[in-house]
């Protein structure tokens, strides 16, 4: 693959590549920015702590926009990897079968693994850098924020900001690419990964929660709860230290459902949860089963484009 | 006499019910440029695309330059030029772009010679594939062809959309081309008049068989036009020779005669010279009797 390859297929996908570009400049660029006034300007002194700072400058209009803006930033993080990735991943080959310029390629080059290469690899690089950028952006939003926060070592907004973003956005590019290539149409291959992605999301989610409550902490009796832990779910603790879920408890004490149960009985409340200090753990196993998933539809589109007929 | 593109009972049926084409047996010789002329739906496109691997056969088999495109298909493409029936250009990419980018796909490909072509024809590198016209798109796909420098050219139907002048300019080119360069060409067209200016071979396809494949002057040599239908014509002729009849321009039934290249002395030739177009047609029509007589036989023995 060449560097004039490459320019070629950014030419190519010129409208996708400069609306993804240019909202990651939008949005990092517009982050910078209030991030520097919100810095800058010393309104950092008047949030995240028990109580409203009450002086002037924290109770300016700026204070409260520049927080306002950097809250909605974040708020749409997790909508620009599934976006992009349509954008970014559906056209590849569904457009190029759709208007028939695959004929062309595939009649030039003999092989169609580096023409593959040749418009895939740029692309999705681009755009993981896009939504790497975005990423590292949500970070520093979050640190701005809530400035209680360690990034580092909280659950705090997972999957919406750090190195998550780029996996998802892979992930959602993928398997568009998979769909393009397989029905060789842009408008289904959009609504089936929306389809798919939100499946195999679900399962993931499934899935992992699964995997993590066998791992999971167990919270005593005091309710005290931390935005930095992820919760997975609340049972009921026996004495003797067996965990239960509601439908359980009744089960075993059919007492309990008529009135409750004695403070005295040694049954309590308890939250199972993954504390902020694995963060990094977690994210980085959940990383590489999306990117798991990610190269085998990257192989699914590939081996597809091999096989198939252009129109 | 090398071939250097053979079907060998080749058949394609889609979606398990109809075939596009069935037992289809012919050879492309080494150096020709071969007319391939049909109606629609005789299969010339679907026999084009299986030689470059685009296509795969639901029965026989196919070589393209000694090569089976089934089981090597970049080794078939490596020897082949193809021009599709429609352009098939990036809109959004310039003319000189797709030379770049054809130089990025295929090693070897001659991006100075494909640029020399355009400009002979006098389209700007600078321009838009989205702003050219049919036939100027065509003839930018013509120049990727060739200066991809394949010892193959097939073209499915390139000269459809294109005005008589930039047909003519069109074949020129083609045809210099491929004389220069030794290569073998293979035209499907349903202007007989370009084909006979162009090829040196004719294949006609009809109901997905092949029906005549001959050089085009020994085609000339042994077909003659009498005026009248079948039945006159085979009073001046065995009732085997009459090809097939149809009507001429105003309305008269002309037959198609098969008759020996060379006569005795002293003998006087029947009818008079068929066309190109004549002989194209009356095989035609005779290809269409006989779908129609084996469908009706079909009818029969069914019922």
């Amino acid at each position: 693959m060449t560097l004039r390859g490459a320019l070629l297929s950014f030419r190519i996908q010129r409208f996708e590549s400069t609306v993804v570009v240019m909202a990651t400049l939008l949005s990092v660029g517009v982050s910078a920015v209030v991030m520097t006034l919100f810095y800058g300007g010393g309104y950092a002194t008047c949030f995240g702590r028990e109580e409203p700072v009450l002086t002037s400058l924290c109770q300016s209009a700026a204070a409260e926009w520049l927080h306002k803006i950097a809250r909605v930033s974040l708020a749409l993080v997790p909508i620009f990897p599934i976006i992009g990735g349509f954008l970014v991943g559906g056209p590849i080959v569904a457009k190029e079968l759709e208007t028939g310029t695959a004929r062309l390629a595939w009649s030039l080059g003999p092989s169609r693994m580096r023409w593959f290469a040749q418009r895939v690899v740029p692309v999705f690089l681009m755009f993981l850098i896009t939504c790497f950028a975005i990423g590292v952006t949500a970070d520093a939003l979050l640190k701005m924020v809530q400035p209680s926060v360690d990034v580092d070592a909280s659950f705090f907004a997972y999957r919406a900001r750090g190195i998550l973003i780029p996996i998802l956005g892979l992930l959602v590019a993928s398997i568009a690419l998979a769909f393009g290539a397989l029905t060789g149409r842009t408008v289904p291959t959009i609504i089936l990964t929306l389809m798919l992605f939100g499946g195999l999301f679900a399962a993931v989610d499934s899935v992992e929660k699964k995997v993590l409550l066998g791992e999971a902490a167990v919270s005593g009796g005091d309710y005290s709860y931390s935005d930095n832990n992820l919760y997975l779910d609340y049972k009921f603790q026996l004495p003797d230290g067996r965990l239960m879920t509601y439908e359980e408890l009744i089960a075993e004490h059919p007492e309990f459902n008529e009135n409750g149960w004695d403070e005295s009985s040694g049954i309590q409340n308890v939250a199972l949860f993954i504390p902020g200090a694995r963060y990094h753990d977690v994210e980085r196993r959940e990383g590489l089963v999306l990117l798991g998933f990610a190269a085998i539809f990257v192989t699914i589109a590939a081996v597809t484009v091999m096989r198939r007929r252009p129109r | 006499m090398t071939a250097v593109l053979e079907a060998h009972g080749f058949g394609k049926r889609y979606r398990r019910r109809t075939w596009a084409l069935r037992g289809v047996d012919l050879t492309v010789p080494d150096g020709s440029i071969t007319a391939l002329v049909g109606p629609n739906g005789s299969g010339k496109s679907t026999l084009i695309r299986a030689w470059i691997g685009f296509e795969r056969a639901t029965e026989g088999r196919l070589l393209t330059g000694g090569i089976d495109p089934q089981r090597d298909r970049g080794g078939a493409v490596a020897r082949v030029g193809y021009v599709p029936q429609s352009p098939s250009l990036y809109r959004d990419l310039t003319v000189a772009q797709h030379i770049t980018l054809a130089g990025t796909l295929r090693d070897g490909f001659d991006e100075a010679m494909a640029a020399r072509y355009v400009e002979r024809l006098s389209i700007p590198l600078g321009a838009q594939a989205g702003e050219l016209s049919g036939g100027e798109g065509a003839q930018v796909g013509l120049a990727l062809a060739l200066a991809t420098r394949a010892p193959i050219l097939l073209l499915d139907e390139p000269l459809a959309s294109l005005d008589p002048l930039a047909r003519r300019e069109f074949l020129h080119l083609m045809v210099e081309a491929v004389r220069a360069a030794g290569a073998t060409a293979l035209l499907s067209s349903h202007v007989i008049t370009d084909i006979e200016q162009a090829c040196d071979r004719l294949i006609v396809l009809g109901k997905g068989h092949t029906l005549l494949d001959l050089p085009i002057a020994e085609a000339i040599a042994h077909h003659r036009i009498v005026d009248g239908a079948a039945t006159e014509a085979g009073r001046v002729a065995p009732a085997d020779a009459v090809i097939g009849t149809f009507p001429a321009p105003s309305g008269e039934p002309l037959s198609l005669v098969r008759v020996p290249a060379l006569l005795p002395v002293g003998t006087e030739p029947i009818g008079r010279e068929a066309t190109l177009e004549e002989i194209v047609i009356g095989h035609l029509a005779a290809g269409r009797r006989r779908a129609a007589d084996k469908a009706r036989q079909a009818v029969e023995v069914a019922a």
